[in-house]
């Protein structure tokens, strides 16, 4: 059991030992190179595991949260709240200079879910003008969801949270 | 065709998935609709092996169950992006009512589609 | 009927970030979710962005299953770590305070997975490997053999790696193997820098006694 788990700085070793610590070291450093250099990954396995990784991913992803809508006839139906945000998410990103960050979609109108409110962070690059640039991701996100969604976006509103360069 | 009735293991008789497997068959058909949940296409090719096995949590892309009031339809839908969501949603409801109509499901009382879009892609 | 609701404006601390700030990140892939900072990838995969898990899956998984062979030193078990360890990263992506940090706390989850899987190789005494007994295969791979055989340094190093408790053996691969400082290191396992020294000092006088006569 390692007994300075709980102990602070107390056991550290002093300077001169950190020296023939070094020394050591590069004597073991041929055989750590060897051993290292014995487990390589295959990209064989890094596709198998990344094909299960996925795949439990997307089956929680079916099973997620929902998000309940009404087509404009009046038909109410629910839809994976992650199917909902990547529309919005799309058109975001189609705006030049905008990655989207956080997407939130409420449920809005009379009835409730006939229209869709929107919330959502974005990050800009460094240097474009905010304000004609909300305006395009508004026209960009109203669009999309109407005509990805089929419901109109009562309300969206954007935050920039971030600067990014390219 | 099977003709029992009443539950056996889990929630639905056979006639239930009968009709489950008719209204699948109507939907799948509209455009836009990529596929149902997974395990309808066992279940709709050996719906009357299947019946004296089923357990109610199988997912099932159509569901038929009656309860107190009415027939309730619930549907587990994967669409694809050909068409907006909402547009496909109003082709289902059509569909099944259309289905109703004919006599495909036995409605007597309130008839409740419960559909939810498991995803989109 | 629309109505939008006012532009909300940049914050000043954001504006003034304009200058100061330079995110990096990989240039290689077509998608364009592969250009994205770590900030934005894990903001939106805990949103249910799976396009940007993916990004994240690509960016992290070579380096954590190369961690997790060394740490082992088997292919399966490796393997398993890693699924196991970027699985419960999608599903637990909200209990990341610091979107920044996934990084070193992807590392934390497959280090804690890696010290439990040791810990229950070495509890269990019919499995119980005699240094002596074992050597590597070159595809990595631990197993017993009956017969001694001439050993290579790196197959006794192997061996002496075997016999380090399980902390000191993830905590000695991430400094030595990984790169990762001293500070490094005690962030992602969580514990103070004075027990990693401690740890990778009493580490280092175990490997050096083994190898003795080797190097």
């Amino acid at each position: 059991m390692d007994m300075n788990e709980h102990v602070g700085s107390g056991s550290e070793p002093d300077q001169t030992s950190d020296d023939s610590q070094r020394e050591s070291d590069a004597q073991l450093r041929g055989v750590i190179d060897e051993y290292m250099s014995t487990f390589q990954p295959e990209p064989e396995d890094t596709a198998g595991v990344r094909e299960r990784i996925l795949q439990l991913v997307r089956d929680d992803l079916y099973r997620g949260p929902s998000t309940s809508l009404q087509t404009q006839q009046g038909h109410p139906f629910s839809i994976s709240t992650a199917s909902v945000r990547s529309i919005v998410r799309n058109a975001v990103d189609a705006v030049d200079g905008i990655r989207a960050r956080s997407v939130d979609v409420e449920p809005a109108g009379d009835p409730e879910g006939s229209a869709a409110m929107v919330s959502l962070t974005v990050a800009m690059r460094a240097g474009i003008s905010f304000a004609p640039t909300a305006e395009a991701i508004r026209r960009s996100v109203s669009a999309e969801v109407l005509a990805e969604l089929g419901i109109p976006a009562a309300r969206i509103d954007i935050n920039a949270e971030d600067v990014y360069v390219d | 065709m099977y003709s029992g009735n009443g539950s056996v293991n889990g929630s639905n008789s056979g006639k239930e998935v009968v009709e489950s497997a008719r209204l699948a068959d109507s939907v799948t058909s509209i455009a836009g609709v990529r596929a149902l949940a997974p395990g309808l296409r066992d279940l709709v090719a050996t719906a009357t092996a299947k019946v004296l096995r089923r357990t109610g949590d199988e997912p099932v892309g159509v569901d038929v169950t009656r309860g107190g009031d009415g027939v309730k339809v619930r549907i587990d839908a994967h669409l694809d992006h050909t068409r907006a969501v909402a547009e496909v949603v109003d082709e289902i409801f059509s569909v099944v009512e259309a289905d109703i109509a004919r006599g495909a499901v036995e409605v007597s009382g309130r008839l409740d589609i419960d559909l939810r879009v498991v995803s989109r892609g | 009927m629309k109505i939008f609701s006012p532009v909300k404006q940049v914050r000043p601390d954001v504006a003034n970030m304009l200058t100061a700030i330079a995110v990096t990140y990989d240039v290689d892939m077509t998608r364009h979710d592969d250009r994205f900072d770590i900030v934005t990838l894990v903001v939106r995969a805990r949103e249910g962005d799976i396009d940007a898990f993916e990004a994240l899956v690509d960016r992290y998984e070579t380096k954590l299953l190369r961690f997790c062979l060394r740490t082992l030193g088997d292919r399966q078990d490796a393997e398993d770590v890693v699924q196991d360890t970027l699985v419960q990263a999608w599903k637990s992506m909200n209990a990341l305070t610091e979107p920044a940090a996934f990084g070193t706390w992807i590392y934390r989850l497959a280090s804690n997975k890696c010290t439990d899987l040791l810990r229950r190789r070495m509890a269990r005494p019919s499995d119980a490997q005699d240094p002596d007994d074992m050597s590597i295969h070159a595809d990595g791979r631990a197993s017993v053999e009956k017969s001694v055989e001439a050993r290579t340094a790196l197959q006794h190093f192997s061996d002496v790696l075997q016999t380090l408790s399980s902390e000191q053996r993830v905590t000695w691969v991430l400094h030595q193997m990984e790169g990762l400082s001293y500070a490094e290191v005690a962030t992602t396992l969580g514990i103070s820098e004075g027990s990693v020294r401690g740890r990778i000092h009493r580490a280092r006088t175990a490997i050096m006694e083994g190898m003795e006569g080797w190097t």
